[in-house]
C-alpha cells in the first residue's frame, strides 16, 4: 500500500506508523513510571506516623491462614501499601490542588471558603443528648442553689457565612439556636453573643484553619458575659502576644487543603494584679499559667490553652472579693477562660465530655454561687 | 482485586507482567493462569473454590457433549444438565435471597434464609461457560482438551470480574497462540491508562455528586437537583463500567489477547435500540446469540416477537441483579424497544437529531433512577420529583452550589462521552506534519499520575480532635 493510501479505518501506512510510534513510547514510559514507583515503595522506609494527618500509619500486616481465609490480611495490605506509599503527602497535596482547579470547593465536610477560610458545616444536634442537657440545666436553675448561665458558642458557619462559597448548602444554626433557647427555664440567663461577634466579623475571631474561634473572639464574648454577670470588664485593659505564626488546625488536617497558617494570640492582663493557681485534679499537676507553651511544638497548638481539655479543673485566685464560678465547658472556653480569673475568688471548671463524678456535690462543697454553661 | 487500586497497579501489575515475559512461551498460560487465581482469591479467598469447581465442571462436560456427539438424545442431555447446574448455580447464589423473600411476600410466609455473599464475578464468567458449553453442543467450536486452557479461559483476570463477557469461540485461537509485540503491549497501555483516568477520575468524582444526591432527604429536593442526581449517575455508571471495560480490554492486549469492545459511545444514541446497540455489547451480544435467536428471533409472527422480546428484556434486567427494580429495568426497556420497533420508530426518525437525542437520554436517565433506587417505590418518587410532582421547588441554594461546582467536571464528562476528544486528540497527534507523538505519551502519562494521586488519597483519613 502506498504512504497515503488510507487502509479500512481510514489510516494511512505514515499514520499507523506513528501510531505505532505512539504506543512503542506510551509503553515504555508507563513500564518505568509503574516499575519506578514499585521499586520506591518496595525501597522506602515504612513511616511510623504521618505529621500531616495525625495518626500512626499502617505496618507491614501478619500473615496468617485465618487471616486469608477471612480475607482481613488483604485489606490489612492495601491499606499498608496506601498508607505507606512513597511521598504520600505529595500525592494528597496534589489531588487536592486538581479539585480545586475544577472547581471544587469542599472536601471531607469542610469548605474551602473565602480569605483563607476553611469551614465546616454545622452538625444538626443530637435530640437525645441536647434533652439530658436542658432538663440538667433547667434543674440547676430551677433549685435556686446558684443563679445558672448559658452561652451559646455559635460556629464559624453561623458568623461568617459570608466567607463561605457561594450558595455552600450549609445547616442553619439559627433554628436549632431558636429551639435550644425556647426550652430552657426561665430561671436561666441566657447570655447571647451572636450580635457582638457578627458586629467583629471583619477582626480574626475565628481561626481560618481551625474550627476555634481566635482568643479575640472570646475577648469579645466575654465583654457581652460580663455584663451579664455583674463584672466590669473595662476593669482589666490587655496586652496582646502573638505566641505562635504557625498554627495548621482541625479544618486544614480534615480537608486536606493547603493553607496559610493562624496565629495565637494570648491577651494578658496589664492592669490586674490578681495571682491564681490551677489545679489539675485528674493529673495531680498544679500550674500558676492556664497557658502550656510546649503545647506549640505540638501538631495541635490550641492545647496551649489549658493544655487542651481535663476533666476537672480548680482555680483558686487572690482576688478575695469574687464569687464562685462553675464552668461546664466544652474547648472553646479553653481561651476564654483566662478572661474571668481574675473576677473570682475560685472558678470549678468541669468538662462533661470526661467528668463522670457528681457535680451537685461539687456545687455543694465548693459554695458555688454562679454556674455557667458553655454549649 | 480491582484494577483501580494500588495493590494492582504496584504489586500485582508489574510482577504478573515481569513474570509472563520472562517465562518461556510454553508456561506462558500456566503462569497467567496463577497469576488469575490470584487475582480472584484476592478478593474472594473462599469462593475461588467455587470458580475452581465451576471450571473443572464445565470442563468435563465439554468432554462429555463432544464424547457423545454422535448420539444426539445423550448430547442434548448432557447440554441440559451441564446448562442447568451452571444456573443453579448461579441462582442459587444470586437469586435465592431475592425468590425467598418474593415468595415470603406473596404467600405471607416467614421461611427464614441467610442470604450469601454474591461471588464476585459469578455472573460473567457463568454466562462464559454457557458460552463454551452451548457452542461445543453446536458444533460451533472444538471441544478444549486442556483443562489449563480451559481453566484460563474462564477466569483469565482481565475480564473475569466485570467483563467484557468473552465468547469462547471469539478466543479460542488466541488462548493457544498469540502475538506479543511491543505495539500491541503499547496500545492495550493507552487502553488501560484511558480506562483508569475514566474510571477514578470521571467516574469517581462524579460519583460524589451523585452520593450527595443521594444522600438528601427525597422529600426535600428540587427539580434540578433531582436532575442533577440522576445526570451524575448516568455519567457515573458509564464512565465506570466503560472505563473498566476498557482496562480490560487493555490488559488483554498487553498480555497478546484480542478482545471486543464492550462500549461504543453509547449516550451518542439517538434511539433506544441504537443505545443497546453500543452499550455493553458484549452482554447484548450474548444475549441474542444464546436466547433471542433460539427463541426464533423476530423471524417469527408479532406476538412471539413480542414475547421472545420481553423474555430477553426480562432476564436481562434479572442479570443485572435480584431485585424487583431490575426486573422493572429490563421490562422497560424490552417495551421501550417494542414500541420503538411497532410505533415510533418510523416517525421518531423525521425529527431533528438534537431532539432524537435529548428523548434518548432522557428515557436512559429515567432508566438508570431504577438502577440507582433502593427500592420501586424511591424510584417512583424520584422520578416525580425530576418531573415537579411532590418535589422542593424548581431549584434551590443546594441544587445551584452543586451545579456550581460540578460544572466543569459534568462538562468533562458530557464531552468526554462523545467520540469528538478521542478523534480530535488522535488528529492532532497523528498529523504526519507535526509531530506530536511526545505530547501524546506526556497525556497519557499525566492522566496515569493523576489517577495515582486520586488513588492515594482515597485512604487520606486524618485523626481529628472533632469536637473536643
Amino acid at each position: 500500500m502506498s504512504r497515503n493510501t488510507p487502509d479500512k479505518k481510514g489510516m494511512t501506512s505514515t499514520v499507523r506508523r506513528l501510531a505505532a510510534r505512539l504506543h512503542q513510547c506510551t509503553a515504555l514510559v508507563m513500564l518505568c513510571i509503574i516499575a519506578l514507583l514499585t521499586a520506591a515503595n518496595v525501597l522506602a522506609e515504612d513511616r511510623k506516623m504521618s505529621e500531616k494527618e495525625n495518626r500512626n500509619l499502617a505496618a507491614v500486616p501478619e500473615v496468617s491462614s485465618d487471616k486469608i481465609v477471612s480475607g482481613q490480611f488483604m485489606e490489612d495490605f492495601e491499606m499498608y501499601l496506601s498508607d505507606q506509599f512513597v511521598c504520600r503527602d505529595l500525592w494528597v497535596s496534589a489531588k487536592t490542588f486538581l479539585d480545586s482547579l475544577t472547581g471544587k470547593n469542599y472536601a471531607n465536610g469542610v469548605y474551602k471558603g473565602k480569605d483563607g477560610y476553611l469551614i465546616e458545616d454545622a452538625a444538626a444536634p443530637l435530640e437525645e443528648q441536647l434533652q439530658d442537657n436542658i432538663a440538667a440545666i433547667n434543674a440547676l436553675a430551677n433549685s435556686g442553689d446558684a443563679a445558672v448561665y448559658t452561652m451559646i458558642v455559635p460556629n464559624a458557619v453561623s458568623i461568617l457565612s459570608d466567607k463561605l462559597p457561594a450558595f455552600a448548602p450549609v445547616r442553619s444554626q439559627e433554628q436549632d439556636l431558636a429551639s435550644f433557647r425556647s426550652r430552657l427555664s426561665v430561671n436561666v440567663h441566657d447570655i447571647n453573643i451572636e450580635k457582638v461577634l457578627s458586629a467583629h466579623r471583619d477582626e480574626d475571631i475565628y481561626y481560618r484553619t481551625d474550627h476555634h474561634w481566635t482568643t479575640t473572639g472570646a475577648y469579645y464574648a466575654f465583654t457581652e458575659a460580663a455584663a451579664s454577670l455583674g463584672l466590669d470588664a473595662e476593669q482589666i485593659s490587655y496586652n496582646i502576644y502573638k505566641v505562635s505564626n504557625d498554627f495548621k488546625g482541625t479544618m486544614a488536617s480534615a480537608s486536606g487543603y493547603a493553607c496559610k497558617p493562624d496565629t495565637i494570640e494570648v491577651y494578658v492582663p496589664e492592669t490586674s494584679s490578681v495571682q491564681y493557681v490551677i489545679e489539675y485534679v485528674e493529673e495531680q499537676k498544679k500550674s500558676a499559667s492556664a497557658y502550656q507553651s510546649a503545647q506549640l511544638k505540638t501538631h495541635d497548638k490550641y492545647t496551649f490553652f489549658l493544655g487542651g481539655n481535663s476533666p476537672l479543673l480548680r482555680i483558686k485566685t487572690t482576688n478575695e472579693d469574687g464569687g464562685r464560678l462553675l464552668l461546664v465547658k466544652d474547648s472553646y472556653a479553653n481561651c476564654f477562660l483566662p478572661f474571668l480569673i481574675p473576677y473570682y475568688k475560685e472558678i470549678v471548671v468541669v468538662d462533661p465530655r470526661y467528668y463522670y463524678e457528681d457535680i451537685f456535690t461539687e456545687i455543694e462543697n465548693e459554695e458555688i454561687t454562679e454556674i455557667l454553661f458553655f454549649i | 482485586m480491582v484494577f483501580s487500586s494500588l495493590v494492582f497497579l504496584f504489586a500485582f501489575l508489574p510482577v504478573t507482567l515481569a513474570v509472563y515475559y520472562l517465562a518461556p512461551g510454553r508456561i506462558k498460560n500456566l503462569i497467567l493462569l496463577l497469576a488469575s487465581l490470584i487475582f480472584y482469591a484476592w478478593g474472594e479467598p473462599v469462593y475461588v473454590i467455587l470458580m475452581m469447581l465451576s471450571i473443572l465442571f464445565n470442563y468435563f462436560m465439554g468432554r462429555d457433549i463432544d464424547f457423545n456427539r454422535e448420539d444426539k438424545n445423550k448430547k442434548r442431555a448432557s447440554l441440559v444438565l451441564a446448562v442447568a447446574v451452571n444456573l443453579v448455580i448461579l441462582g442459587f447464589f444470586k437469586y435465592y435471597g431475592f425468590f425467598i423473600n418474593t415468595v415470603n411476600g406473596i404467600l405471607h410466609l416467614h421461611i427464614p434464609c441467610r442470604e450469601l455473599a454474591l461471588p464476585i464475578g459469578i455472573s460473567f464468567y457463568t454466562f462464559q461457560t454457557l458460552s463454551y458449553i452451548i457452542d461445543v453442543y453446536r458444533d460451533r467450536v472444538n471441544v478444549q482438551k486442556n483443562i489449563l486452557h480451559f481453566g484460563l479461559y474462564v477466569c483469565l483476570f482481565p475480564q473475569l470480574i466485570a467483563g467484557p463477557i468473552v465468547k469462547y469461540v471469539d478466543v479460542a485461537d488466541q488462548i493457544e497462540q498469540r502475538s506479543m509485540n511491543l505495539n500491541k503491549f503499547g496500545s492495550g497501555m493507552v487502553y488501560f491508562v484511558r480506562g483508569l483516568g475514566k474510571k477514578v477520575l470521571l467516574a469517581n468524582n462524579i460519583g460524589l455528586l451523585y452520593d450527595a444526591v443521594a444522600g438528601m432527604e427525597l422529600s426535600g429536593i428540587s427539580v434540578l437537583t433531582a436532575w442533577l442526581g440522576a445526570a451524575a449517575y448516568t455519567f457515573q455508571i458509564y464512565f465506570d463500567f466503560s472505563g473498566y471495560s476498557d482496562m480490560a480490554v487493555g490488559l488483554g492486549k498487553m498480555l497478546g489477547f484480542h478482545f471486543f469492545k464492550n462500549f461504543d459511545y453509547p449516550y451518542r444514541s439517538k434511539s433506544i435500540t441504537e443505545f443497546w446497540r453500543r452499550w455493553h455489547i458484549s452482554l447484548s451480544t450474548w444475549f441474542r446469540d444464546y436466547l433471542y435467536i433460539p427463541l426464533g428471533g423476530n423471524r417469527v409472527r408479532v406476538e412471539r416477537h413480542i414475547f421472545n422480546i420481553m423474555v430477553v428484556w426480562l432476564l436481562t434486567g434479572l442479570w443485572h441483579g435480584a431485585s424487583w427494580n431490575f426486573v422493572v429495568w429490563g421490562l422497560y426497556y424490552g417495551t421501550l424497544l417494542l414500541i420503538e420497533k411497532y410505533i415510533t420508530g418510523r416517525w421518531i426518525k423525521q425529527l431533528p437529531d438534537v431532539l432524537q437525542h435529548v428523548i434518548t437520554m432522557v428515557i436512559v436517565m429515567i432508566g438508570w433512577v431504577f438502577f440507582f433506587s433502593p427500592d420501586l417505590s424511591y424510584a417512583v418518587s424520584y422520578i416525580g420529583h425530576m418531573f415537579g410532582v411532590g418535589s422542593a421547588g424548581i431549584a434551590g441554594r443546594d441544587a445551584v452550589y452543586y451545579l456550581l461546582t460540578n460544572a466543569v467536571l459534568l462538562l468533562i464528562c458530557a464531552v468526554g462521552s462523545t467520540p469528538y476528544v478521542h478523534q480530535i486528540f488522535y488528529a492532532l497527534m497523528l498529523n504526519p506534519k507535526k509531530k506530536h507523538i511526545y505530547s501524546a505519551v506526556a497525556v497519557y502519562a499525566v492522566i496515569f499520575l493523576i489517577s495515582v494521586s486520586y488513588l492515594v488519597s482515597a485512604t487520606y483519613n486524618p485523626f481529628l480532635y472533632f469536637r473536643f
